[in-house]
């Protein structure tokens, strides 16, 4: 079951619109709705989908922005995964207003698979080019010599944090540190490997692998 | 906002030192080069985590839809307030600051014309309950609200170390005068520095960090701790 129809207590509070409830719905649901976007969302021909994360990140805020007026917020009961319900709004979103185009997909069953268990975004991944196995390769290399350089408890709060993204209160426990320490702990990691990252010019070589939206709509033109 | 402005915003965003998410939204809607970036940076963030289709936290603050605002309440009796508040079982903590500890000074603008900025501290519970703290503890959430006066814009500047987070007023900016919380928020650390910016036209993330030692021309003032 999906947390909003498994939780009625939060379900109410999140009809009721309190921000806390929402708060907790968006946390929870976005990561899992942009997954569906960016893999695809099923339609009767085929599949949208957008695959820049800044497209992709757009269409999610611009689905809970949706999902979360007064009236959407009453429509749903719980009944149906919630995802579900998000998942249509961002193929509607897609079509209608963004008007991205239909393509076949052999994969359409791939949305009903995810739209209602918790584990969607788990799915294997496309088969990678070499050139992505590279860069996938750098990257490994460049956190590896990066965490070799760090302290343990610098290495767990990385771990805790940027790998397993967990809440700041869950990583001070699973770490034995105070919330106050991780977050200073992980300030001071994320600045230090951005600086990383551009002293070796990883971010300049990576090539952008994701059709941008706004580029694909100015080449079609005269669509409508 | 230029490019460079927006690679390092982008750059801010991932590192979780992104002061006003608007400006920098605003011109990746219109720049194709500095969405590539920010797209390889998300991408990079995201595959340390090992799920490449999903946003990451930085994203996730980023892309956020519209909430309500935070509820206030404003504590005149804190003790008796308090355990009111305790008994309802609230599940926001909310000491506010008495303007005597964080009022403006150094002005000659009459109060009544005044931009003013108030602070407050708040710390999320769960449906457990709520504790007071006559005093703001490391890690609250220091949050914000303004009054406008002769200066519809504010930039609210918290200083820890050489560690900045901005935080600015509205969507767009501009305060509509009644006492308003700013959505944005930021961290409370002990003995970090508040420098409130105040001006007639929208303050840039990047100007209000060269206020915080008086390099530029607009009105600034600490709050005093």
């Amino acid at each position: 079951m999906s947390l909003l129809s498994s939780d009625r207590a939060l379900l109410t509070r999140f009809q009721a619109g309190q921000r806390k409830a929402m708060e907790t719905v968006y946390l929870h649901y976005a990561p899992r709705l942009s997954a569906m976007v960016m893999r695809g969302l099923a339609t009767a021909g085929g599949r949208v989908r957008v695959g820049s994360p800044f497209e992709v990140g757009g269409v999610v805020q611009e689905t809970f922005a949706r999902a979360f007026q007064d009236k959407a917020r009453q429509a749903y009961d719980g009944s149906a995964p919630y995802l579900s319900y998000l998942s249509s709004i961002a193929r509607n979103y897609l079509l209608n207003e963004r008007r991205v185009r239909e393509e076949p997909a052999s994969d359409a069953a791939l949305e009903a698979a995810t739209s209602g268990g918790e584990g969607g975004a788990v799915l294997a991944s496309a088969p990678r080019a070499p050139d992505e196995l590279a860069e996938e390769k750098e990257l490994s290399g460049l956190v590896s010599t990066f965490l070799e350089s760090r302290t343990a408890q610098e290495r767990a709060v990385f771990q805790a944090r940027l790998v397993e993204q967990q809440t700041q209160d869950g990583a001070a426990a699973s770490v034995g540190l105070t919330r106050i320490q991780v977050r200073r702990i992980e300030a001071h990691l994320r600045e230090a490997l951005m600086e990383r990252f551009k002293q070796s010019g990883y971010l300049e070589r990576v090539k952008p692998r994701f059709s941008s939206l706004l580029g694909a709509r100015a080449q079609q033109g005269a669509e409508p | 906002m230029n490019h460079e402005t927006a690679r390092a915003g982008i750059d801010a965003l991932f590192i979780g030192q992104l002061g006003g998410a608007e400006a920098l939204r605003a011109h990746l809607d219109g720049c194709e080069e500095c969405r590539a970036y920010f797209d390889v940076t998300a991408h990079t963030f995201r595959a340390l985590t090992g799920k490449p289709e999903e946003m990451t936290e930085a994203e996730l603050a980023f892309f956020a839809p519209p909430l309500p605002a935070m509820p206030v309440t404003r504590l005149r009796n804190a003790p008796l307030v308090g355990g009111l508040l305790a008994l309802a079982a609230a599940v926001t903590l909310v000491v506010w600051l008495r303007p005597s500890e964080f009022g403006a000074r150094g002005t000659e603008t009459p109060p009544a014309a005044q931009t003013s900025v108030r602070a407050l501290c708040s710390h999320d519970v769960e449906d457990a309950g709520v504790v007071v703290r006559e005093r703001c503890e490391d890690g609250d959430r220091l949050g914000f609200v303004a009054k406008a006066g002769s200066k519809r814009f504010i930039a609210v500047v918290l200083v820890d170390g050489a560690r900045t987070e901005v935080v600015i007023s509205g969507p767009d900016g501009a305060l509509h005068g009644d006492e308003e919380v700013l959505s944005a928020a930021a961290s409370w650390h002990s003995g970090a520095r508040v420098i409130t910016v105040f001006a007639d036209a929208p303050i840039s993330a990047d100007v209000a960090r060269a206020c915080v030692d008086g390099a530029c021309e607009l009105e600034r003032r600490e709050l005093p701790r």
